[in-house]
């Protein structure tokens, strides 16, 4: 009786504790998108901002959830990838609109010289 | 109207209200379908076919998870995920005209350029046609100039 209660107890304890595996390539996948939104000036454009800060919050809850054993934890990070995607490719697409509008101008001017 | 039939009225009521309240689709679901229509037909789903249909596999797992199971927190994620995707799927769509922008700002600076330099060589030859049409009167005109200097001498 003593034996089966213990056991029991361990296989309620292990299965309480149980922590569930993040995929480690998702979240490496999600940091990197973060770090190369940053570097791209992601925190100087409004909505790449609030995306960046989505990704990095969700990034945290996932391991928190991962850590109390909830597989929700999975869906949580894999949101958290789609925000930093979104982040970067926002932020790339400022500099680059910047990029073009520069290059019209430059056009004008060549095109001024040549036609005052 | 006897009773049993008002029970039944009551009944089906009741159920349809429960299965109507059942069946709500969760408003992130609305959205990310929504969204993937509007951009399916736009630019998306001329510039980023592929990340449209990245976007679309996951709207399609949010759509079966709430035809099987309801709304549930899986229903929710996936169709954040889904919209997400979509949103970036427009992004990539958008900065990829910014791009071609460029490479054709680019592309038209050079002709310009090429023409200004053309235009500029023509000219530069017809001063030069003119140089070589004025040269054997030159020495015409210095000769007197150098009969006057030698006189001087």
């Amino acid at each position: 009786m003593f034996k089966k209660t213990v056991l029991s107890v361990a296989a309620f304890a292990i299965t309480g504790c149980a922590s569930v595996q993040i995929p480690a390539d998702s979240l490496e996948r999600s940091e990197a998108s973060v770090r190369a939104a940053e570097e791209l000036g992601a925190n100087g454009v409004p909505t790449a901002r609030l995306h960046l800060q989505m990704a990095k919050d969700q990034t945290e809850a996932a391991k928190r959830m991962a850590e109390n054993g909830d597989e929700r934890a999975i869906l949580v990070l894999a949101r958290a990838e789609a925000d930093a995607e979104l982040a970067l490719g926002m932020a790339r697409e400022v500099s680059t609109h910047t990029e073009a509008e520069r290059a019209s101008e430059d056009l004008k001017a060549v095109k001024a010289r040549v036609n005052p | 109207m006897n009773f049993p039939s008002k029970t039944l009225i009551v009944g089906i009521a009741v159920s349809g209200l429960l299965s109507a309240c059942a069946t709500t689709t969760p408003p992130q679901l609305v959205e990310a379908r929504d969204a993937y229509s509007a951009s399916s037909t736009g630019l998306a789903g001329k510039l980023t076919p592929t990340e449209l249909y990245d976007a679309k596999k996951v709207l399609d797992k949010a759509n079966q998870e709430f035809d099987e199971h309801g709304d549930t927190s899986e229903v929710r994620d996936y169709a954040y995920i889904a919209k997400r995707k979509i949103e970036l799927a427009e992004t990539k769509a958008r900065t990829q005209v910014d791009r071609q922008r460029i490479a054709d700002a680019v592309k038209q600076g050079v002709v310009v350029r090429d023409s200004q330099f053309k235009n500029l060589e023509a000219g530069l030859a017809k001063t030069r046609e003119q140089l070589e049409a004025e040269q054997p009167r030159s020495p015409e005109r210095q000769r007197p100039r150098a009969d006057h200097c030698t006189a001087r001498v």
